[in-house]
This record gives structure tokens, C-alpha cells and sequence, in this order.
């Protein structure tokens, strides 16, 4: 039986505030606003705003995307990288085959996206996040207010 | 039980042309459409950068831009994307859809892409359309130092 129907739960919430800083260690992406939760999400804008758990279990479409600025410059260039994490009950883990890439060049020219889609199975009290951090270079960024976001479906 | 048809509405339009520069906070025009089921509204000729949305619902956007640094010899740059709503009282711009991308100033390495995924609630005639700016660069004024790369392109279906 194949039924094609709208998402059956939907969340979307982003980071408005910016300023988190990062290097080479992955912060996590907090989610200050909230746009849309329905019943399949627990999110809080204020404790671990970065955390969205999964209340049914089911399959998931996540959209990810983080913008960031460079506000110190130890050398020209650098690749920052946003990845999605995991907790099934024994800590955060990355997500295999979620991660994304995109290089930044300087203070004059400091700002940079990166994100990515995919779907996952989830199930009931799993939590995901977002990180970011510089994969290459060592470079101090921020995050760029109102620049980076979760947006999730459950399409099955 | 078989349903051959998707009920969850769909639009999808792309800039075929490209070419537009971008001049302060400039719109991506959509000249070609792929997919228009109710409740959008579009014109590929006609204000082509605005989609209009007929239905009170939840929409999943996913915009998608492709820029090009026609201007060479010129320097890097930064450009920035965001999404536009007008509820009636003119564009605004929609809160949390900003993305980034870098442009370097070498003829070999002009084009860049940037998007943004956001899901968003709707009420009966409003219009959305993605624009560009230029974020960041030496130059002044920092106008007709990019344009649009063909292909940009806007997604939409409705969730709710």
C-alpha cells in the first residue's frame, strides 16, 4: 500500500540571536525561535535550545543549514563544517553521511553557509542537533544572526 | 489502497536565463516554470520573481542560488539570500532565511551556490520571492559586481 499524503508532523525553529563562536571544536547551533512544532517534537528555545527530541517514532526528512562569519583571521582560509548528531540514549554521536562543507576566506570577506537534507529513521526519545566547527583552519567564527535552522518532517 | 496523486501540492520555477545583476537587495527571477498545481500562482513573464500562495497552510521553501562574479578583473565578495513575504502590506523580509556565500575574485573560480531550507505558515494570497544582496566586498558601491548564474531556482510544497 503506497499512500502519498502531506507530512504527518513538522518543525521548524532557527537560531535569531547569532554570535555563537566556534573554532576547531563543533559547537552546538542553538535554536532561540521557534516557527512551527507540532506533537512529534520537544524542543526548548531556552534549555539546550540546540536539542529537538523525537516524540514518535518514524521516518524523518531533516533540513539543515548554518551561516557563519569569520571575526578572527590566524591565517586566510578555512572549511567550516556543519554536522547532524545523534542521541539514542548513550550520548550524542554523529550521524554517518550527514556531514557538510563550505570554505570561508577572510575578515573582509567573512560570511558562509553550509547545509544539507536527508531522511532518517528516528524513533521514539532520540534526540538530533546541529553542530558547526572548522574542519580546516583554525579561524574564530560566529554564527550570523537569524542565518542557520532546522527544519523537520515526518513523512512516515 | 493506491493514490496516483500526490496531495501535497507542489511549485517549482527556475532563472533560465540568469544574468541579473544584483543591485542592493536585488529579486531572482523565475522564468521558467517546472511544476504550478493549485494554490500557487505564477507568471514566468509578469513580477516572475513572485509566487503567490492561495491557500492558508504550513509551505516548506527551499530556495537555491546561483551567483557568478561577471565583473572581472574584480575582487571577492560575500553575497546573502534571503526569502520576502508580502501579507498585504508590501515585501518584508522573512525573518531567519538568510544564507551565505563567497565569490572569489578569480576569472577561473566566479560561480558560487547558497540555499536555504525553512518550513513557514501562509494565509490566503500571500506572496513570497527570494532575493540577494551583496553581504560583503572592498569595492564601492558595492553594486554590479555580481550577477545571477542560470538555474537559481525556488521550491515549494505545501505541508498542511
Amino acid at each position: 500500500m503506497y499512500v502519498y499524503g502531506p507530512p504527518i508532523g513538522k518543525f521548524y525553529a532557527y537560531d535569531n540571536a547569532g554570535g555563537t563562536n566556534f573554532i576547531n571544536l563543533p559547537v552546538n547551533v542553538p535554536l532561540d525561535t521557534e516557527v512551527i512544532k507540532t506533537s512529534e517534537f520537544t524542543h526548548s528555545t531556552v534549555v539546550n535550545p540546540a536539542e529537538i527530541t523525537i516524540n514518535d517514532t518514524g521516518v524523518y526528512h531533516i533540513i539543515f543549514d548554518v551561516s557563519f562569519e569569520m571575526v578572527v583571521q590566524n591565517f586566510v582560509g578555512g572549511t567550516c563544517q556543519g554536522e547532524l548528531w545523534r542521541d539514542t540514549g548513550g550520548g550524542f554521536a554523529r550521524v554517518t553521511g550527514w556531514s557538510c562543507y563550505n570554505f570561508n576566506y577572510n575578515l573582509t570577506n567573512p560570511y558562509g553557509s553550509a547545509g544539507r537534507s536527508g531522511i532518517l529513521n528516528l524513533n521514539s526519545s532520540d534526540k538530533i542537533k546541529v553542530t558547526i566547527s572548522m574542519a580546516t583552519g583554525s579561524n574564530t567564527h560566529a554564527l550570523v544572526a537569524q542565518g542557520s535552522g532546522v527544519s523537520i518532517m515526518r513523512i512516515a | 489502497m493506491f493514490i496516483t496523486k500526490s496531495d501535497v501540492p507542489a511549485f517549482y520555477a527556475y532563472d533560465n536565463a540568469g544574468g541579473t545583476q544584483i543591485i542592493g537587495i536585488t529579486d531572482v527571477p523565475l522564468d521558467t516554470e517546472v511544476i504550478k498545481e493549485y494554490p500557487y500562482a505564477h507568471s514566468n513573464v509578469t513580477n516572475n520573481p513572485e509566487v503567490t500562495i492561495a491557500e492558508q497552510g504550513d509551505y516548506l521553501i527551499y530556495y537555491f542560488i546561483n551567483c557568478n562574479n561577471n565583473n572581472l578583473p574584480s575582487v571577492d565578495k560575500c553575497v546573502s539570500g534571503q526569502l520576502a513575504i508580502d501579507t498585504g502590506g508590501g515585501f518584508a523580509t522573512v525573518a531567519g532565511s538568510f544564507s551565505y556565500g563567497f565569490q572569489h575574485n578569480s576569472a577561473s573560480n566566479p560561480l558560487v551556490s547558497f540555499h536555504r531550507g525553512i518550513i513557514m505558515s501562509f494565509n490566503d494570497g500571500d506572496k513570497i520571492k527570494m532575493q540577494a544582496v551583496i553581504a560583503s566586498g572592498s569595492p564601492t558601491p558595492r553594486s554590479v559586481i555580481s550577477s545571477f548564474w542560470s538555474k537559481s531556482s525556488i521550491s515549494i510544497i505545501k505541508l498542511t
